[in-house]
């Protein structure tokens, strides 16, 4: 097991308000990451998987404020930090890549530009190093004959090499921990697989940790070492990648790997899951997929408690033994 | 063999790029020359990625987009790009953004009703509201839907209320353009399972638009894969995910990010407490 002290990131009973409303839309999200290691989160939309990525890089959108708990990257308290505080850890410790690389690149600047105005952003480099280090970084992103793609500008690029555009501004200001919030949900399948290996070839060379955040089991299942699944602003269930998909501890989590359609199952093999997921400020008493679940019983609905299970495991099922049983006992 | 219902050849579709700032003005050739037919009754799906022709090729057989060269045959006879009324009746579409494929002034129910009557459907205002509460019954959606608004849904009603406007004038050949990719995982599996029970009960024939071979599999017979314009592949499901005989074929297929096996006994029950000793 990793000691508190080797945690590059650490979010426990994380609490999530907008605005003045009196419910949390994330509602006691705990995970942490060490440096090599990708750790997912996985959920569908409205589970707060992006406001919690956003939560740990200090950026969250007005009006949505920390309402309890703590996140530690680095040994910084982002909750408590100053502006200044949150600026320096997101021009050094922390690097976040999007969604759509193209909203996230300025369309009217030479790419090499941009990489070298993030590598600037740190301080400590001179306009030419940080030049020379931006030519580095599109070589090391992938880019052959780097310092002729220097020049070149966003719109001339596919959209597999615009994210790794991203990845180079990101890891310009040499972060230890990078964001990433559904990086190729936007991008084609054999796209996809690229970045995902490219992704994975910076934590084993640089050593970093990477937060992953996708509504995709499948991408999840391809670089994670480690998945968090969040439903309805909490994380229901976390452990290492193969034995919660392979057998989950979490009815949501089982739930959401019998709806997902796959090569190797007919339609028959697919079910779907039942009711609808709460709505925005919706009384959640005990478990919040309780009213869906099949395994439900009267205690799931006053009471939910988020514990270890052992083997690097944690879920948020009172009926975790049951869980446990139909994989024949074994972890 | 049986007669198909809808019979492509030669397909061509070309672009004309613009003026960019770069000055050059080419040709863009999205389809390339396409061959293939969908029998009656059958889901065929065209397959590929991003640029690679698929969506373009179901817009000239909804006739939203002209070919440059080619024909369609419909149950026998040519599609025009100047379709007569029945010919636009009996392709429908339904689209990958539920939330734009509805008209957000109107309400479910006075939608539904005037496409019942501008089809003829229905012979009086009281028949157009029965059927219009049948369409719903028959997407899963409650009757309570008839008189509220597109804004009222999830995006996954919303899918289904599309699936019931196309449905509603009695299509016989259904064309989706990736129907569920928009959705979330446990919405986009009762949407699958909605149109895998329609082609089972009505018969439906279907033209279905995915990059996603494991979409495929839930619901198709026989699949062509596209890239760059032109068809490099087609078989049943089966033989194209099992054996494929296209590089590209086997490149998406290596590509596609799939789960482990999940290793429980789901048939598992708790055992009564009185039963165990």
């Amino acid at each position: 097991m990793t000691g508190p002290a080797e945690h590059l990131l650490s979010v426990r009973g994380l609490r999530l308000r907008v605005g003045d409303e009196t419910h949390d839309v994330v509602r006691g999200a705990s995970l942490h990451a060490a440096r090599g290691e990708v750790v997912g989160i996985a959920g569908e939309s409205g589970s707060g998987k992006s406001l919690t990525l956003r939560a740990i890089a200090g950026l969250l959108p007005t009006g949505v404020a920390v309402a309890g708990g703590d996140i530690e990257v680095d040994r910084v308290d982002v909750v408590r930090a100053g502006p200044q505080v949150l600026r320096r850890l997101r021009g050094h410790t922390v690097g976040m890549v999007f969604q759509e690389p193209m909203t996230a690149l300025n369309p009217t600047m030479r790419i090499g530009r941009q990489i070298a105005e993030a590598a600037m952003a740190r301080g400590d480099l001179s306009r030419s190093q940080a030049r020379t280090r931006a030519v580095e970084l599109l070589e090391r992103v992938g880019f052959p004959e780097p310092a002729r793609r220097y020049r070149q500008f966003p719109h001339q690029l596919s959209g597999g090499m615009r994210q790794r555009v991203v990845i180079a501004i990101a890891l310009a200001g040499n972060p230890s921990l990078l964001l990433c919030d559904e990086p190729t949900t936007a991008l084609d399948a054999t796209v996809t697989l690229k970045i995902l290996d490219l992704l994975a070839d910076l934590v084993r060379d640089l050593g970093i940790g990477i937060v992953f955040v996708t509504h995709d089991l499948g991408v999840a299942a391809r670089i994670c070492d480690r998945i968090a699944v969040m439903y309805a602003g909490q994380v229901v269930e976390e452990g290492p990648t193969e034995q919660l998909l392979r057998r989950p501890r979490h009815p949501y989590t089982l739930a959401l790997l019998r709806a997902v359609p796959t090569r190797d199952r007919d339609i028959d093999g697919l079910r779907a899951i039942p009711g609808n997921p709460p709505q925005r400020g919706e009384e959640l008493p005990g478990c919040a997929f309780a009213p869906r679940c099949e395994y439900a019983e009267p205690e799931c609905r006053s009471e939910v408690e988020f514990v270890p299970i052992g083997a690097g495991r944690s879920t948020a099922c009172r009926r975790h033994p049951l869980l446990a049983a139909m994989a024949g006992g074994t972890s | 063999m049986t007669e198909p219902l809808l019979d492509v050849r030669d397909l061509v579709v070309t672009f004309a790029s613009g003026r960019g700032w770069g000055g050059d003005r080419g040709r863009i050739h999205a389809v390339r020359g396409v061959d293939f037919s969908v029998r009656p009754g059958e889901a065929f799906a065209l397959v590929g990625e991003s640029g690679s022709g698929k969506s373009t090729t179901a817009k000239c057989v909804v006739g939203l987009q002209k070919p440059t060269r080619g024909s369609i045959t419909f149950a026998g006879a040519p599609l025009d790009p100047a379709r007569d009324h029945g010919q636009r009746r009996a392709i429908q579409m339904i689209f990958q953004d539920p939330y734009s494929s509805l008209n957000p002034r109107m309400t479910i129910g006075a939608a539904l009703i005037e496409i019942l009557r501008v089809h003829r459907l229905a012979a009086g205002r009281e028949a157009a509201e029965r059927r219009a509460a049948e369409l719903l019954d028959l997407v899963g959606m409650p009757r309570s839907a008839l008189d509220q608004r597109p804004r009222a849904f999830s995006g996954g009603q919303r899918q289904r209320l599309g699936i019931a406007r196309a449905l509603a004038v009695e299509p016989s050949l259904l064309v989706a353009d990736e129907p569920v990719s928009a959705l979330d995982v446990s919405i986009q599996a009762s949407v699958l399972l909605l149109l895998k029970q329609l082609q089972r009960e009505l018969g439906l024939t279907m033209l279905f638009i995915s990059h996603d071979l494991a979409v495929v599999r839930q619901l198709c017979d026989r699949v062509a894969v596209m890239a760059d314009g032109l068809i490099v592949e087609e078989g049943t499901v089966g033989q194209v995910l099992t054996e494929p005989s296209a590089d590209f074929t086997r490149t998406l297929l290596a590509a596609a990010t799939d789960l482990p096996p999940l290793d429980l006994d789901l048939e598992h029950r708790q055992p009564k407490q009185r039963s165990t000793p």
